[in-house]
């Protein structure tokens, strides 16, 4: 990681295709649990690469690019978020193009949903960041927050999803709650 | 060495949970270098905005420029009913703060604002710094308070604490009498148990847990009849309604739900002072203290406790004076009042600040003293030092570290006095200390060639009077002590360096000595003025790569001769909570007893003895005197073992009352006969297979009056 950066640093592309084959998935998956929208996630992500490539060669290597980068990515974000608060209100089709992707495939559509509707941003980044295997203290590090934050933030936006949802049970369960979810609509 | 990372303690549903999210983003990826390339290729990556940040000089001469502009245009358009003088810029006349007390805070606000504006660098820049800061953060909270060592052969275990006379939390207290005990349920609610130690019965326990907020409490202090909660929680709406901190109440797709509290941290700390009922089965809520910022350390010295909180915000525009109000940091003394905000004139500016705050508060434990807070805009950070004296905070500053030291006086605090000090981190709290008036302080800079790592002295007014030279270039500081007139430092590249420096003359530290041994100490306990007890790991002399835990006792009464006088290595994967948290540390004095958890990964030989792979819920018993160390043996729970994922029966501290050990998990208490090291009884203080429902009382203690906990008679 820390040698791609340098090396895209020099200009090499290559390398910042190593980079962005790497860590497409994570920068992806972390825009769009903050964004909720696939579409802007897509081009967030793109634009978090660029900024990437131009930041490069001031980059100081300190074993923390991951972080790095996820950083850059949280900041195009807010800055998105903040352009579209001036522009108009968020689109709020953006969070049932991902529920509408529930397929029988999915294990725990309940909880995702949940997890979508029920979570505000940060703690949705959280439980992505977490999904994506970063441990805490790189979460504090690309969330700017103590570590102690974090671990609290996580484990009582479990505990709140476990509340409303139950423990992910069987069929019964799932459909009484998603009553109540057509119900609070 | 690390054994668990946070993610092995996860439950089915976390897994599942997680799969699906992350497999929720894998089927809307749509990756395609192509596009990026052309991207690049068409010169736009050219074309972005050039940061405006730290580094680029001319911008920064350029900012009051800025800041004037804007404050021109600004003054003329918005602030003509403030009457404030347009030609008034950054610097404030005594006028302008009349009319408005936060003109400064406001300013700086707006230069943060102003900065960060559409900046994708631009809290990007700071982030070596704030790395570093976790790092520290982490050292510094997992290293701060625990269980240990008693002074002047006292009958009981007290916290090991850096300096005797100032108290520091911790998960467990003990009074002689009692223990206090902070652990978890079976669902991870905390829950507070105190136990009557001669009997092993429970007096009382409590879920502390609030139902409509996110509410930690962290650590812990009881002097006396009087319990001390800390921790942090999540800012709750005036009037006692508590804040939707979900998009429940929201609509979907609706802005404040997507973007939830990114801009400002919602997070407080919080102090609950009770008094205890003399059988310890209820208590009265006495006073109780709530700020803003996340909880980073407290300190109790003399029936005052001292909390210190960090807050982060982003700003990412210049702000107009009347939104002013939303970015200061807050405080209320009572769980139903209102939040107000600190006057402006106990909000002090660090120098190029940065958009964070530092709260420090004095709250007395006893008697009607008011609660005073202060707090620093500009900087946080979470390592703190106190003497009875002063309490210093090392924050992390737009060009590196500073200190902050806030005079103790009376039950109050002083305004902070801040000074530069070189470098970018400290390993722990116990990098830093007060002798003879001054603070010295070791830190580590990161340059192009490498780590340097040096040790500080600086006087009263936070000015840096002495240096040492720099201690073993390019090699990582693993901990300090600081014992009168001398520091001792270990640092760690393939064999351990324990550096002598003598402090006799401030203004110019001597490096005396230097001991070249495998491994590294990770904790140094002063045994006697002569005598060091280290913990830490071993090492192979050739690779550097870290075996197995280590205790080693060192003699330094000749400063410039330091030598390693007897060890005691694990063959194996052995580690302890001692190695990074002080307070797991325990040595009973007038016993010559040092105990410590243990935790076995793979089976491991110390001594004549044989440790088995998986072994949790471990003690070590050691003899530790001047003349050597001598393994006296282990307790283990015999519980541990027993589940599968997590059992939470990992010992996290040991205390003493008497000739009897108590070692204390998440999950259980044991007594054990010091002399034959039986186990004598163990007590369960929850059962996480079938949580007892009579163990549950209402989610929070008592607001009100005494209202008696759940009681068990003996």
């Amino acid at each position: 990681m820390e040698d791609l950066l340098v090396k895209t640093g020099q200009g090499d592309m290559r390398a910042l295709k190593s980079l962005y084959e790497s860590m497409y998935s994570d920068v992806f998956a972390f825009t769009l649990s903050i964004l909720r929208d696939p579409v802007a996630a897509a081009d967030l992500t793109q634009d978090t690469f660029l900024r990437v490539y131009e930041g490069a060669p001031r980059y100081q290597s300190r074993g923390q690019g991951k972080a790095w980068i996820l950083r850059i990515s949280k900041n195009i974000c807010l800055n998105y978020l903040k352009k579209q608060k001036r522009v108009s209100a968020v689109e709020p089709k953006v969070m049932e193009s991902l529920i509408g992707q529930e397929d029988a495939d999915m294990e725990t559509p309940v909880l995702l949903r949940a997890l979508m509707q029920e979570l505000e941003a940060k703690d949705r980044a959280l439980l992505m960041l977490h999904a994506k295997g970063y441990i805490h203290k790189e979460i504090a590090t690309i969330m700017g927050m103590p570590e102690g934050t974090v671990r609290w933030r996580y484990s009582k936006a479990l505990k709140r999803l476990q509340k409303l949802y139950g423990p992910a049970e069987p069929e019964s369960g799932m459909r009484e709650q998603e009553d109540s979810y057509e119900a609070k609509e | 060495m690390k054994r668990k990372n946070d993610r092995d303690q996860m439950n089915p549903m976390e897994e599942k949970l997680l799969r699906s999210l992350d497999r929720t983003a894998k089927e809307h990826e749509k990756r395609d270098f192509g596009e990026l390339y052309a991207r690049i290729e068409a010169g736009e990556a050219e074309n972005i905005k050039e940061p405006k940040w730290r580094g680029m000089k001319l911008l920064l001469t350029a900012a009051c420029t800025v800041v004037l502009l804007v404050a021109l245009v600004f003054g003329a358009v918005r602030l003509q009913n403030t009457k404030l003088p347009v030609s008034d810029s950054t610097q404030g006349s005594p006028e302008s703060q009349t009319a408005q007390p936060y003109y400064d805070v406001w300013q700086a606000l707006r230069e943060i604002g102003e900065k960060n504006d559409g900046a994708v660098y631009g809290t990007l820049d700071e982030m070596a710094e704030e790395v570093m800061e976790a790092d520290t953060g982490a050292v510094a909270r997992d290293a701060a308070p625990a269980a240990g060592t008693s002074e002047g052969g006292a009958n009981h275990g007290e916290t090991n604490v850096q300096v005797q006379g100032v108290d520091e939390a911790d998960m467990i207290k003990n009074d002689g009498e009692y223990l206090y005990v902070l652990g978890y349920d079976g669902d991870g609610g905390r829950l507070l148990s105190i136990i009557h130690a001669e009997s092993m019965t429970l007096r009382c326990q409590q879920l502390l847990d609030e139902e409509d907020r996110y509410f930690y409490v962290s650590e812990m202090y009881v002097t006396g009849d009087i319990l001390v909660l800390v921790g942090s929680a999540t800012k709750a709406e005036p009037g006692g309604e508590p804040e939707e901190s979900s998009g429940v109440t929201k609509k979907v797709g609706e802005d404040t739900a997507v973007c939830g509290n990114f801009y400002m941290d919602d997070g407080t700390s919080f102090a609950k002072v009770f008094r205890l009922t003399e059988d310890r089965t209820g208590c009265e809520l006495l006073r109780y203290h709530e700020q803003s910022g996340a909880y980073s350390s407290s300190r109790m010295v003399d029936g005052t406790l001292y909390l210190v909180s960090s807050q982060y915000f982003y700003i990412m525009e210049a702000i107009a004076y009347d939104d002013v109000q939303e970015y200061l940091p807050f405080v209320r003394d009572a769980a139903d009042a209102a939040y107000t905000t600190l006057p402006a004139d106990c909000i002090d500016i660090t120098k190029n600040p940065r958009d964070q705050y530092t709260q420090v508060s004095a709250i007395p434990l006893i008697g009607d003293g008011e609660t005073v807070t202060r707090s620093v805009m500009g900087s946080s950070g979470d390592t703190v030092y106190s003497s009875t004296r002063n309490l210093y905070v090392m924050v992390y500053g737009a060009e590196g570290l500073q200190a902050m030291r806030f005079a103790l006086e009376q039950g109050g605090i002083s305004e902070p006095v801040t000074g530069d000090v070189p470098g970018d981190m400290l390993n722990n709290q116990f990098s830093m200390d007060e002798y003879d008036g001054y603070f010295r302080v070791v830190t580590t800079k990161w340059t192009d060639d490498g780590q340097v790592n040096r040790l500080y002295v600086l006087d009263g007014n936070m000015a840096v009077v002495g240096e040492s030279d720099d201690l073993a270039p390019g090699e990582t500081v693993y901990s300090v002590r600081f014992m009168g007139d001398m520091a001792y430092v270990v640092t760690f590249m393939q064999v351990d360096p324990l550096f002598a420096i003598d402090l006799s003359d401030p203004e110019n530290p001597e490096i005396k000595g230097q001991l070249k041994i495998p491994g590294f100490s990770t904790y140094m306990h002063p045994l006697d003025a002569d005598t060091l007890i280290g913990v830490g790991y071993d090492a192979d002399e050739e690779t550097g790569m870290s075996g197995g835990l280590k205790i080693s006792l060192f003699d330094v009464s000749d400063p410039l001769n330091p030598r390693e006088t007897d060890k005691l290595v694990a063959n194996g994967g052995v580690s302890s909570a001692a190695t990074y948290d002080h307070k797991a540390f325990t040595y009973i004095v007038d016993q010559n007893l040092l105990i410590m958890p243990i935790y076995v990964y793979s089976s491991a030989q110390l001594d004549d003895k044989t440790l088995t792979e998986n072994l949790s819920g471990g003690a070590l018993i050691l003899q530790v005197t001047k003349d050597g160390i001598r393994l006296r043996g282990t307790v283990i729970d015999p519980k541990a073992g027993e589940e599968d994922y997590y059992s939470g029966r990992d010992i996290q501290r040991t205390t003493y009352i008497g000739g009897t050990l108590y070692t204390v998990s998440e999950r259980s208490v044991m007594a054990v006969d010091l002399e034959t090291l039986t186990l004598q009884s163990q007590l369960d203080l929850y059962d996480a297979a079938e949580p007892s429902e009579e163990f549950r009382t209402e989610p929070s203690l008592p607001e009100e009056k005494i209202e008696p906990f759940v009681t068990y008679d003996g």
